[in-house]
């Protein structure tokens, strides 16, 4: 039962158009079990990060590697885990569902 | 790299692994507040599963371990991690750690976790000095592991653990010495195994009785002349004071880890029956009152009130008996249910359920005796429940992790008779009415105390007082948990006075935490215990209770680790 609704819900999402989309991609990687979007987390906030880097030229590249090669000092000592695993596109998609927040 | 190894041999004494709690109050992030320190002192102690050989199965999806790795991840869950994610690891203060979830995050997240900590309220270990990168790693992978299952504990392994040490025929038939037992206080030793017998008139030891270990609590039988404790590792015993020398007639483990113990009160049933709840297996035993042979042991395991989800391993803990009817109160913690087992025909037992709150705890009558009022602690709630008529009379919202003990009964000037708790997360002390025929004040909190601050474990007056006294032995502010606060209960809006408790003691270098102010007979004095570490003296303080003035120091090397003690009329009555 719950699982019908879940996919029901995620089908929605889809069909919802490219901003919902991400989010499952944000789900189906992990980012959530630290990040959330507008509460700060073990992780920043979504809308922390894209308010401090929105506008920024070349960010979208910058905060790729990012993601795939994890990091730490900017937020605080907690670092954030590599992603290696996570294909470039999907990556591409996630930072810019996140900078789309500021 | 040193200090971590120094740690991970003092993981075996909880002592130590409460001290070492204390690293947790240098916050190494901002705003991870929410879980207190007292709360973790409390939660993380070790134990006793962790030394336990466990059926292990094996995932091949899971990281790869050795068996000497997945032994030490063993043993560390048990000692930091079992109080708040359960042995199973299905949830219960922290969040559920079962393969599926664990193996979803991956070991680079579940390591951050580990080693930062959550704002939820997971500590952060690593960084705290307690665990090293090395074991932060081995933690990780350990709990993507499928939960190791501890043995059940049943009739046949009960009846080996089984001893009668004089049998009821070999008894004296009288009392055979000179104390005043009705003054008796029985102390836990903690890390010793031990309680000691100390004459209340005198303040001599009478004797120093083995039992189990870290003694959670010492109750009497209906008739006072038995003393029954039970140790953290399952183990009752019960001493007969009617000897020369009060020392242990019977003993038995009714499980591997355990918290409570009482006896049939009920009139017609004086001495029958002895109870037992254990946290592992999830279950409570009944037994002879006389012998502790077992007789029944009932499973707990079952659906959790409001969702009404299976849990695997819902933890028994306060029991108490009905002065009203022939029964046990029985309180679940994970399913919150509060069971009244009838005790009148255990053959066909009857047990009424009773829907309460999640994670009931501990708690205590009010002073009639008809109702129980029982801490639901990570629910925030008390729940009251009549034990004359069996049902539930109302949830109460207190403030963060009430804890009672047994809680304090007091009448209040303005709103008559009150019953009283202390909190592990703040430093209110919440007065509860208990008049069921007062509208203005049956069952609501009339008013919020301002104690010195969280930790606080236990709280108790008298009849015969006006003091209401207040530890907060588990507070992270040395001075806070090395002193006792008292209110005037005639002058309730006024500040409490701090007594310097273990300054009085007159001890050296050591944690002496002040813990569970306890009347005497009489009620005109206060008994502290002054807990220090196993290899440092601790003591007990007598405090005059009308003059608030110091009485007696009692100081003995064979009082190891005081941290709790029970004065047998005043628990043989429940007077609190």
């Amino acid at each position: 039962m719950k699982t019908r609704i879940l996919i029901a819900f995620t089908a929605g999402m889809l069909l919802a158009g490219p901003a919902l989309a991400d989010e499952t991609l944000a789900k189906k990687y992990n980012c959530l079990a630290c990040h959330q979007i507008d509460k700060k987390g073990v992780g920043p906030a979504y809308k922390e990060i894209a308010k401090k880097y929105k506008g920024q030229a070349g960010i979208e590249v910058k905060l790729a590697q990012k993601v795939k090669k994890g990091g730490s000092g900017v937020w605080g000592q907690i670092p954030m885990p590599p992603n290696a695993a996570a294909p470039d596109g999907d990556i591409k998609k996630l930072v810019e569902w996140i900078l789309k927040m500021g | 790299m040193k200090r971590n190894r120094n740690l991970a041999r003092a993981l075996t004494t909880t002592v130590l692994a409460l001290a070492a709690a204390a690293a947790y109050s240098q916050p190494t992030q901002p705003g991870r507040a929410p879980v207190t320190d007292p709360e973790i002192r409390y939660q993380a102690g070790g134990s006793p599963l962790a030394t336990e050989e466990m059926h292990q199965n094996i995932d091949p999806k899971a990281p790869p371990m050795t068996k000497a790795e997945f032994d030490k991840g063993r043993q560390i869950y048990f000692e930091r991690c079992a109080g708040c994610h359960g042995v199973l690891r299905k949830g219960a203060t922290g969040k559920p750690l079962t393969p599926d979830i664990t193996m979803a995050k991956g070991t680079e997240i579940l390591k951050v976790f580990i080693k930062y900590g959550s704002p939820a309220g997971m500590p952060n270990w690593g960084t705290a000095g307690d665990l090293n990168d090395a074991e932060v790693d081995l933690m990780a992978r350990y709990i993507q592991q499928v939960p190791p299952t501890p043995p059940e504990f049943g009739m046949a392994q009960m009846k080996a653990t089984w001893k009668v040490i004089i049998p009821p025929a070999k008894r004296p038939t009288r009392k055979m010495n000179n104390y005043n037992i009705d003054n008796i206080f029985s102390t836990t030793l903690r890390d010793t195994g031990e309680v000691a017998l100390i004459d209340g008139d005198t303040k001599k030891i009478i004797n120093i009785v083995k039992t189990g270990y870290a003694v959670h609590i010492s109750r009497m039988s209906a008739s006072g002349r038995y003393v029954y404790v039970i140790g953290r590792d399952a183990k009752v015993n019960m001493i007969d004071l009617w000897m020369e020398k009060p020392d242990n007639v019977a003993e038995i483990r009714v499980g591997l880890e355990a918290r409570s113990v009482d006896t049939s009160k009920y009139k017609g049933y004086v001495d029958r029956y002895a109870i037992a709840g254990s946290y592992w297996p999830p279950q409570y035993t009944i037994m002879k009152g006389d012998t502790l042979e077992p007789l029944k042991i009932v499973a707990t395991r079952g659906m959790t009130v409001g969702d009404q989800e299976y849990h695997p391993e819902p933890r028994v803990a306060a029991i108490v008996a009905s002065h009203f009817k022939p029964e046990f109160v029985v309180n679940v913690k994970e399913t919150g249910k509060v069971l009244m087992v009838n005790y009148s025909d255990i053959n066909n037992l009857k047990v009424t359920e009773i829907e309460a709150a999640k994670f009931l705890h501990d708690g205590g009558f009010d002073a009639s005796k008809r109702y129980f009022l029982v801490a639901a602690n990570q629910s925030n709630k008390i729940a009251v429940v009549d034990v004359k008529e069996g049902k539930l009379v109302k949830l109460v919202d207190v403030d963060k992790i009430p804890h009672p003990g047994r809680g304090a009964n007091f009448v209040h000037p303005k709103f008559g008779p009150v019953w009283a708790t202390g909190h592990l997360g703040s430093e209110k002390i919440a007065l509860i009415g208990t008049d069921r025929k007062r509208k203005d004040s049956a069952w609501k909190v009339v008013q919020y105390l301002e104690g010195q601050g969280g930790g606080n474990l236990f709280i108790k007056t008298h009849p015969k007082s006006k003091n209401l006294w207040v530890d907060t032995p588990l507070n992270p502010d040395a001075k806070i948990a090395q002193s006792a606060a008292v209110f005037d209960i005639n002058n309730l809006d006024k500040p409490p006075v701090v007594l310097p408790i273990a300054d009085w003691a007159g001890l050296g270098e050591g944690a002496k935490r002040v813990v569970q102010p306890e009347y005497n007979k009489a009620g005109d004095e206060v008994w502290f215990a002054v807990w220090s570490a196993k290899n440092q003296q601790s003591a007990l303080v007598v405090v005059d209770d009308r003059t608030r003035k110091l009485k007696a120091v009692i100081k003995d090397p064979r009082i190891i680790t005081p941290t709790g003690h029970f004065n047998v009329y005043n628990t043989q009555h429940d007077i609190y």
